[in-house]
């Protein structure tokens, strides 16, 4: 639900207590809104100095803070909300109600009886977010959903989504014999197809692999994005990799969407300059048409370009001496001696580029032609970001800090891959440098962090907790030496965050003049044990002085 | 080859970076006489003759011979689902791997409905390829591409130098794709053979050439592989796939009756068989 500030001269919020982001006046305990934005910080007095008589207590016993913002998640995120969910972690859904966290197969099965049960027949079962590196012991295959239902098509889409599982009804439906000579198809020991179809074999069940990746990203999914991010606290978060701006229809049904007093998200539409859409379209001309639709919530700033894999998928391009178990298959997505011209047009604009690297070598390409790119044309206010930036070397930190660039760690990989990355990915000595916070600090690199959502869900109590303490679910302290603190983390999420997204002057701190964005908090998160930062409970958010209560 | 008689014949074109890809493309489009549908990553790289084109939107150019041209939207499936959706199915599809791309991956999208592979074919630079081979960066992607050939094209020899061209053929006999290698090749002359449900290769010797998924069982020793090897007959020159011995997966590739064997990571994936007709 949202209410708007009634009065027209403007409002007076006191709290127990304001972290504003701003180190002029660190913290405060009323804030004065006018027109969305904010009028002034400070005690009761210094606000009701402009004038104001009406004064709002209903977050006297609340902690306000300045608004969360998100510089890497993507509007796939609100899809949870609209098909089951099945991750090993539970994550918030737009309704305020949380997922059922699936620890075995044997939950999976009793959980997807219960959708099962719900669904007319021959209706297809459709479900995402199962991750099978939390299921070392057994593969889920068909005969895992075929006590589901062996009357209706069922496919499981992986978190990784270059993997589904389906049951024996799709298997059958679509001939998927032993005899199929398609490579893509998972194989019990005696060649039978076991239900996993693997990357373009996911298209062989056709129906409902489009059933569930051709959902697009409509209306609904742009709302329950937002009402996801409103659930965390988060005021303003980018779409990474946004196809928003491609064409005419996509830009009209966003910016309207946006403009409604109750949409309660700032977006920050970052193009994807390569792959799927994108192939077909000048993207520059793409992104400055759009820039001239932009609204308060809706803006594009900053473009996006991914250049290699995951860690956790062994894709990233890790350099010597690579993986620490099994083979490592490096993939670049664009090539590396394209980067640079592929980029150029957008420096030359004076757009921000941010750079999908996981890997270290890839982040070397994207700082070398950033380096080229400073030389041919100097932009020296540019914050060109590497984004995930989890192997980065000190080397590549000094360099890119020399350079003008920040980073934005994958910090919840401490957290979700931890254990993972110590024993299967990269080894304990890499792990513990991962996603380096102190020692972005320490050499004077700035930097944000995020969630990647869909990827771990949205969150920045959850994404402080992780930079603050880097445990692993094993219990295991991951990099003692790179945890921060609560006031770094604080700003990681808020002002640097909106910095590298080149919206400083607009959000991230509440400062005088600036939109009124807001993130309404139970405990302060520097005041409770840093264990406890993720559990503190998000009571809304207000952007632009526009009240969102979380159901 | 298992798939259904009536089913379209997909050709994949690899290569790497500059190889020539578009090139190759393009010149098919002008001047075939079947309905062919070819994806590409970007409209912007295929240059076609104005004269040439029927009508365009956002996802497709179509041609005034029956071709027809499409970028690359969502994914690769997405696409090759759309085209199987059309009224008047084509006669061949060529997909345009990118250049970084590896090109057995992308040919993992000629198995769905209606669709078989009829061949990989993977474009070698001469003048670039020894750089490209020993390049820090690319060098694992480009050696990818070469082993998953079924047809090697030397391209761009009139640039390269006698050095260049005897360097490139040093890689691609060191590589261990058991692939047919050509020096001068057009996509038309394989459409036109490749139609036919037996998809057959143009060779080296003016012979044709077919290949052919060996899905073994479960196996417990070299020597069972090697038995199903020797079982093959004399015409099959080469063959290479992954298979799991016992609790490994070992990568075969065999030429002629020499067989090498080498452990890898990789998930199993049958053997492909390549037969000289």
């Amino acid at each position: 639900m949202s209410t708007s500030p009634t009065g027209s001269n403007g409002v007076i919020y006191t709290a127990r207590l304001i972290r504003t982001a701003n180190p002029s006046n660190r913290t405060a305990t009323a804030i004065a809104i006018r027109d969305g934005r904010v009028l002034a910080v400070g005690t009761l007095e210094d606000c009701q100095a402009w004038g104001i008589t009406e004064v709002n207590t209903q977050f006297a016993d609340k902690v306000l803070t300045a608004g969360f913002v998100e510089a890497h998640a993507h509007i796939s995120a609100g899809m949870f909300a609209e098909i089951p969910y099945l991750g090993f972690f539970p994550r918030k859904l737009p309704d305020g109600s949380m997922t059922t966290a699936i620890k075995s197969t044997d939950e999976l099965v009793a959980y997807l009886r219960t959708i099962d049960a719900t669904l007319p027949d021959g209706e297809p079962l459709l479900a995402a977010g199962f991750d099978p590196i939390y299921f070392t012991t057994e593969r889920l295959t068909c005969h895992h959903l075929d006590e589901v239902s062996t009357t209706r098509p069922i496919l499981v889409l992986h978190a990784s989504a270059h993997l589904a599982t389906v049951n024996s009804f799709v298997l059958k439906k679509y001939d998927i014999t032993k005899d199929h000579p398609a490579p893509g198809l998972g194989r019990d020991d005696i060649g039978e197809p076991n239900g996993e179809l693997r990357e373009a074999g996911m298209a062989l069940a056709k129906e409902e692999y489009r059933a569930i990746t051709a959902r697009g990203f409509g209306p609904h999914t742009m709302l329950n994005f937002a009402a996801t991010m409103r659930n965390a606290g988060i005021t303003t978060s980018s779409d990474l990799a946004s196809t928003i701006s491609i064409n005419d229809d996509a830009i009209a049904s966003a910016t309207a969407i946006t403009s409604e007093e109750s949409f309660p998200l700032r977006v920050v539409a970052a193009t994807s300059i390569a792959g799927g859409a994108a192939g077909k379209k000048n993207v520059l001309e793409r992104v400055q048409h759009a820039r001239t639709l932009s609204n308060d919530k809706l803006m594009y700033p900053i473009i996006k370009l991914v250049l290699d894999g995951s860690i956790q998928g062994f894709t990233a391009t890790v350099d010597w001496p690579g993986y620490i178990t099994g083979e490592g298959h490096p993939l670049f997505l664009a090539p590396p001696e394209q980067v640079l011209d592929m980029l150029r047009p957008f420096h030359m604009a004076n757009i921000g580029i941010h750079c999908h690297c996981n890997g270290n070598i890839a982040a070397s390409v994207f700082i070398d032609a950033i380096e080229q790119l400073l030389i041919e044309h100097p932009w020296l206010d540019h914050r060109h970001t590497i984004t995930h930036a989890q192997l980065m070397t000190h080397a590549q930190m000094r360099k890119a800090k020399n350079l003008g660039m920040c980073a934005n760690f994958f910090v919840n990989h401490m957290w979700y891959w931890g254990d993972q990355h110590h024993d299967i990915t990269v080894g304990p000595d890499r792990a513990n440098g991962l996603n380096p916070c102190a020692t972005a600090d320490r050499i004077g690199l700035p930097y944000s962090f995020h969630s990647d959502a869909p990827v771990t869900p949205p969150g920045h109590l959850h994404t402080m907790w992780a930079a603050v303490n880097r445990i692993a679910p094993s219990g295991r302290t991951i990099g003692e030496s790179e945890r921060i603190s609560i006031d770094r983390a604080f700003h990681a999420a808020t002002i640097d965050a909106a910095y590298q997204m080149h919206i400083d002057h607009l959000v991230g701190s509440l400062e005088v003049g600036k939109f009124a964005d807001i993130t309404v908090l139970d405990e302060d998160p520097y005041a409770v044990d840093a264990s406890a930062i993720r559990d503190i409970n998000v009571w809304g958010t207000m952007v632009g002085g526009v009240i969102h209560k979380n159901p | 080859m298992i798939h259904r008689p009536d089913s379209v014949p997909v050709v994949v074109v690899g290569g790497y970076l500059g190889s020539g890809k578009t090139t190759l493309i393009n010149e098919l489009l002008t001047q075939t006489s079947r309905k062919i549908a070819v994806i590409v990553n970007d409209f912007g790289s295929v240059n076609i003759d104005a004269s040439l084109i029927a009508s365009v939107n956002s996802d497709t150019i179509e041609l005034t011979n029956g071709c027809v041209c499409c970028a690359l939207g969502g994914t690769l499936a997405d696409t090759m689902l759309e085209i199987s959706d059309r009224e008047i199915l084509p006669d061949l599809v060529v997909i345009e791997a990118s250049g970084v791309s590896d090109p057995a991956s992308v040919s993992a999208n000629a198995y769905l409905g209606g669709f078989h592979l009829s061949a990989t074919v993977v474009l070698v630079d001469a003048v670039n390829a020894s750089r490209t081979a020993t390049n820090d960066l690319v060098g694992q992607t480009f050696s990818r591409q070469i082993n998953s050939a079924h047809v090697l094209v030397l391209t761009k020899r009139d640039a390269a130098t006698a050095a260049e061209i005897a360097a490139c053929m040093t890689i691609v006999q060191q590589a261990s794709a058991p692939a047919v290698f050509r020096e001068d090749f057009s996509l038309e002359s394989l459409s036109e053979t490749a139609a036919t449900p037996n998809a057959s290769l143009p060779g080296e010797h003016e012979g044709n050439f077919s290949s052919e998924i060996l899905h073994l069982p479960p196996l417990s020793s070299v020597e069972q592989l090697e038995n199903h090897l020797n079982g093959l007959p004399k015409h099959a020159v080469r063959a290479k796939g992954i298979v799991r011995i016992g609790e490994q997966s070992v990568l075969v590739q065999r030429v002629g009756t020499h067989t090498v064997l080498s452990a890898t990571s990789l998930a199993p994936t049958g053997i492909v068989v390549i037969y000289a007709d």
